[in-house]
């Protein structure tokens, strides 16, 4: 239901006709770095023993900074209940290893990051989602008139609460809740701005639970080409799951998660 | 019902001793030309020094001892009235004033009259008459009472394109708007930049920011008390406005003539208003309907009905179709019981509408409130040095969360209702105001007030009572999961509450007056709303087992004085606000189409303090004001225990609405009976704000990371209107007289900051700052008229 803000600032956008926009130059409050924990493991369904689980690490910066700085010298473990992986560089901030998938999908999996004389832990449980009926190309728009409408079925997994993280692409992310539509079939229009005839959109579906939902809904709120408009919430830190047991004061951003994902391609004409 | 106090029913027998050899003088004063009931009247005795004034529904009661006496009845705009009477006995008069047809600059204050004021010991209060409203510029030149009100000290706003106002660093759900004393939960329309009140339909308005009336409850930090007009019992007349963005009219006649008349005024602002900036079926308007009839049966008793309904619709493509606005109904009987006994009984229905269609997602979500509102009033004029208030009011509530509905066979909504909630609000006051002695006037009474949460369908209960929980690993809050629904058909939660009300004034000398007040106000409803500015979506809950009503103490000082005859008056006033039971939200707090609203907030304290400064010119062809206040609001949600964090880590923070200064000036010259010219001027200090602090990567989206809360501020908000009015010469001849309102809102064209954003620019990838601005210079023409 976070989407009814979303519609809220299309008003707000009817009422920017009389307004103006310009870009300023702002003094910004500094913080001390923080180690950001990107560790959302997307499990595919497969028939194959093991699965990739990776994360990427990498520093907060300068709000007006062009880059974040990677960290290529951590020293990452990831346990399951039975067995203790050691996820290896790839560079630029990314690691990763093969793990048995019967382990990230059954086990509650500990995460732990060794960075700088600090220890980081933290622990999360595969949740699974559903596949796609249909994605495909409407010919809906939604206010500027040159949107381009996908319309995006799915099925709720039955009988229990669930949430799902929608990768849309283009950086676009959608988090959703079941509450109001229950083991139901399911369908929403999501409007892209930007994209051309020929462009592939590779859409994905995560399952996550309530707390990666809550955290998501912030995120995306904080992100990107969220607009700060009268009638968004204040926006806040955004505290995730890991924590820093060397150092509370120093505590890290980011969230580990763990779903399973299922993927389509939709081709825009 | 009423418990009687030592103290006080010790002073009310001393007043009965004061009383004997008096009489009465009583009456209700009309407008002559309309029979309309005029509020705020001043009838001066000279020889004694005293006077009264006529309240909501025009009626005085005052007593003296017996004797022969210069009477002088007075308003202004209209011919003041002297007689010799002789009294003698209890007397009714009734006056009839005469429209002064001469101008304005001729009249004649009367120096008594300012004394009344220097005497009364309600301060914090600022009136404004419908004439003073629409003298005011304001933007597309549409008159309008929120914008009025936002030039008084003390009154502020989010700004341009906000909802509601702010008074004294109280919040907006904090306001009680009353409109013919039937509660406005939404005073917007088109969000913010229109109030819902038709100027036309207004006779009279009072904003209470502090020392208010015990009759007065139910919110803590101001009351907007808007009166409509009744009607014209005499003649049929019309008047109306064609602007820029709406035009109005109010028709209004007889019924049974000098009986009975009627009122209906309408509004609209046209249908297609942004439509030619997009090439969709967009459409954005507002609309809004006021009744009134009443229907005299004697002297002694009144029946008044009146109504509102106001909508706003915005809707785009009809796939997005927002609707929402007010509702009201309410009969009012005015009824004397005697020449010291006046009351008024109200049956009051009012309510709040908010529905939005959202069909790419497929459905339907309506939200409400409701609520049946029960007021008998009374007004007892004891003798000539005490005044009663008292009175009941009830107030049944009905709240609907929410209501989801598919729009259609094929959408995967599940059509589900939000549990409805519901509860009584009851209370009782008793207030009197009593000359101590010539100096020294004093107001004292209590209101008290009890609120029952009555039973629902379905109530969450929680492990150790507590539905939010702070994680203490992570450090963050999150609801509690439920362990267990109840379905209670009896009381979930009762609440009582003793809110006295004190005032005092010292009128040291006639032209100067210390005044003192101290009120304690309590809360019941709670505006769910984690925004800077309030959207029309935000829905109220009640108090109950988990969230307590908030509770405010007052205290204010002020200094008052009349220059000149009162040609200017002069007003200072400091207070000290305090508030307990103060909603905030956790971080990511979830609060639309939420049935456990309980699991995203935590109870805090809120404070306000400041200074507030008044210089106002009453009379002459130069009038206006120059009001200043340098104030501080702000909140504070510690943990509960020792290991939580609270909001912003427990440490007190600017509100949203915090505003250190705050400048505002409104002038009027009359040039001549043709031009008459307007100008207002504000300067205020940037609202609160977020910048960000740092940014991160997180599944390749660029995330703003922020710390303490409203640490930062918008640049300051200034600017300046004018307008002028033509009212051409050959009027005076013509039946239907016009009217020509020319504006210019933000005359040099400032672009304020209605916020500012931080996003990363699609193109460069690169991340920027951007300063989103409303209104800059915007000329506008009006054209009244009236027949």
């Amino acid at each position: 239901m976070k989407a009814f803000y979303k519609y809220i600032s299309i008003l707000f956008l009817i009422l920017l006709v009389w307004s103006c926009q310009e870009t300023i130059e702002v003094d910004l409050p500094q913080q001390q770095e923080r180690l950001v924990v990107d560790a959302l493991m997307r499990i595919p369904d497969s028939n194959a023993l093991t699965a990739t689980a990776s994360l990427r690490l990498s520093l907060t910066a300068d709000y007006f900074a062009d880059q974040v700085p990677p960290v290529d010298d951590a020293i990452i473990n990831l346990a399951s209940e039975s067995t203790t992986y050691r996820l290896l560089s790839q560079g630029n901030g990314f690691y990763s290893a093969q793990v048995l998938r019967d382990e990230i999908t059954q086990d509650s999996m500990r995460l732990t990051v060794f960075y700088k004389d600090e220890i980081y832990r933290s622990s999360a449980r595969y949740q699974s989602a559903v596949p796609f009926d249909s994605i495909y190309q409407g010919d809906g728009s939604l206010f500027a008139g040159d949107e381009t409408e996908v319309v995006i079925t799915y099925t709720d997994e039955p009988n229990t609460d669930n949430s799902y993280l929608f990768d849309l692409d283009k950086g676009q992310f959608l988090a959703s809740e079941d509450t109001f539509y229950k083991n139901k079939s399911f369908s929403f229009s999501f409007f892209y701005e930007d994209v051309e005839p020929k462009d592939t959109l590779d859409i994905s579906i995560i399952g996550i639970d309530k707390s990666f939902y809550d955290y998501m809904t912030i995120a995306i709120n904080q992100s990107g080409q969220a607009s700060g408009n009268p009638f968004t919430a204040p926006p806040s830190e955004i505290r995730g799951n890991v924590i820093n047991t060397s150092n509370e004061e120093k505590y890290p951003l980011g969230y580990f998660a763990i779903g399973q994902v299922y993927s389509k391609q939709l081709i825009i004409e | 019902m009423i418990k009687k106090y030592p103290t006080l029913f010790l002073l009310l027998s001393f007043s009965f001793l004061w009383s004997q050899n008096s009489y009465t003088v009583s009456g209700t004063i009309t407008a002559n030309s309309s029979n309309e009931t005029l509020i705020g009247v001043n009838i001066i005795f000279p020889e004694l020094g005293k006077g009264a004034v006529t309240n909501e529904y025009g009626f005085y009661s005052i007593t003296l001892p017996e004797g022969n006496y210069n009477i002088q009845v007075s308003f202004m705009g209209f011919e003041p009235i002297k007689e010799r009477i002789t009294l003698n006995k209890d007397t009714r008069l009734n006056f009839s004033l005469h429209e002064n047809t001469e101008t304005l600059d001729e009249i004649v204050i009367e120096e008594n009259i300012e004394q009344l004021n220097i005497h009364k010991p309600q301060m914090s209060v600022n009136a404004l008459t419908a004439a003073t409203i629409k003298q005011i510029p304001v933007v597309f030149g549409e008159a309008d009472v929120i914008k009025s009100i936002l030039l008084l000290p003390g009154v502020t706003s989010a700004g341009e394109g906000a909802s509601g106002f702010n008074v004294r660093g109280g919040a907006v759900d904090q306001n009680l708007i009353l409109l013919d004393e039937a509660i406005i939960f939404n005073s917007s329309h088109l969000f913010g930049f229109f109030s819902v009140f038709n100027p036309d339909a207004i006779k009279d308005l009072k904003l209470y920011k502090g020392g208010i009336p015990a009759r007065y409850g139910g919110r803590l930090a101001s009351v907007l008390d808007i009166y409509q007009k009744e009607g014209n019992s005499k003649e049929f007349h019309a008047n109306g406005g064609i602007g820029a963005i709406a035009s109005r009219l109010l028709v209004e006649g007889p019924l049974i003539k000098n009986k009975s008349a009627f009122l209906i005024g309408g509004r609209a602002s046209y249908a297609h208003l942004f439509l030619p900036l997009f090439d969709l079926d967009n459409k954005a308007y507002f609309y809004d309907l006021n009744t009134k009839i009443n229907y005299k049966f004697d002297d002694n008793n009144s029946l008044y009905l009146s109504g509102y309904f106001g909508r706003d619709l915005f809707s785009v493509n009809d796939s997005f179709v927002n609707i929402y606005g007010n509702s009201t109904l309410n009969l009012r009987w005015n009824h004397i019981f005697s020449d010291k006994l006046f009351s008024n009984l109200s049956l009051i229905y009012s309510d709040y509408y908010y529905g939005l269609l959202l069909d790419f997602v497929g459905f339907q979500y309506d939200s409400g409130i409701r609520n049946f509102n029960l007021k008998y009033d009374f007004q007892h004029y004891v003798s000539q040095h005490i005044k009663l208030s008292y009175g009941i009011n009830n107030i049944y509530y009905r709240f609907n969360p929410a209501t989801i509905t598919p729009n259609s066979p094929d959408s995967g909504i599940v059509a589900s209702q939000l549990t409805h909630k519901y509860a009584n609000e009851l209370s009782a006051y008793l207030e009197a105001e009593q000359d101590l002695t010539s100096e020294l006037t004093l107001r004292y009474g209590f209101r008290i007030s009890h609120f029952t949460r009555l039973g629902q369908d379905t109530f969450n209960t929680y492990a150790n009572d507590d539905p939010i929980i702070f994680d203490d690993n992570l450090k963050i809050y999150q609801p509690a999961t439920p362990i267990g629904v109840t379905n209670n058909t009896g009381t979930l939660a009762n609440f009582t509450n003793f809110e006295p009300r004190a005032s005092l004034s010292w009128a040291f000398n006639p032209t100067n007056s210390v005044k003192a007040s101290y009120n304690r106000m309590a809360q019941y409803l709670h505006l769910i709303s984690n925004t800077n500015s309030p959207t029309p979506l935000d829905v109220y809950a009640p108090s109950g087992p988990y969230l307590k009503p908030q509770l405010l103490d007052q205290y204010a000082l002020g200094y008052f004085k009349k220059v000149h005859d009162g040609e200017y008056s002069i007003e200072t006033e400091v207070f000290y606000k305090d508030v307990k039971n103060r909603l905030d939200y956790r971080n990511g707090a979830q609060l639309i189409a939420n049935d456990a609203i309980e699991g995203e907030v935590l109870s805090g304290s809120a404070r306000a303090y400041g200074l507030e400064f008044l210089l106002k010119k009453n009379d002459g062809d130069l009038t206006g004001w120059l009001a200043y206040t340098l104030s501080r609001s702000e909140q504070q949600t510690p943990g509960r225990s020792p290991g939580e964090l609270g909001i912003n880590n427990g440490r007190w923070y600017a509100s949203a609405y915090d505003k250190t200064h705050d400048l505002s000036a409104n002038l009027n010259y009359k040039l001549n009976q043709t031009w008459s010219f307007g100008a207002n001027f504000l300067f205020q200090t940037g609202q609160p704000t977020n910048y960000p602090v740092s940014q991160f990567r997180f599944q390749g989206l660029v995330i703003s990371n922020f710390s303490s809360r409203n640490a930062q501020r918008l640049p300051a908000y200034h600017r300046l209107d004018l307008s002028a009015t033509l009212n051409p010469k050959k009027n005076r001849e013509r039946k239907v007289k016009g009217e020509w309102v020319f504006s210019i809102y933000n005359a040099y064209n400032r672009m304020n900051a209605a916020s500012i954003n931080f996003r990363t620019n699609e193109d460069t990838g690169k991340n920027e700052a951007i300063k989103t601005s409303i209104f800059g210079i915007l000329p506008s023409v009006t054209y009244n008229f009236k027949f």
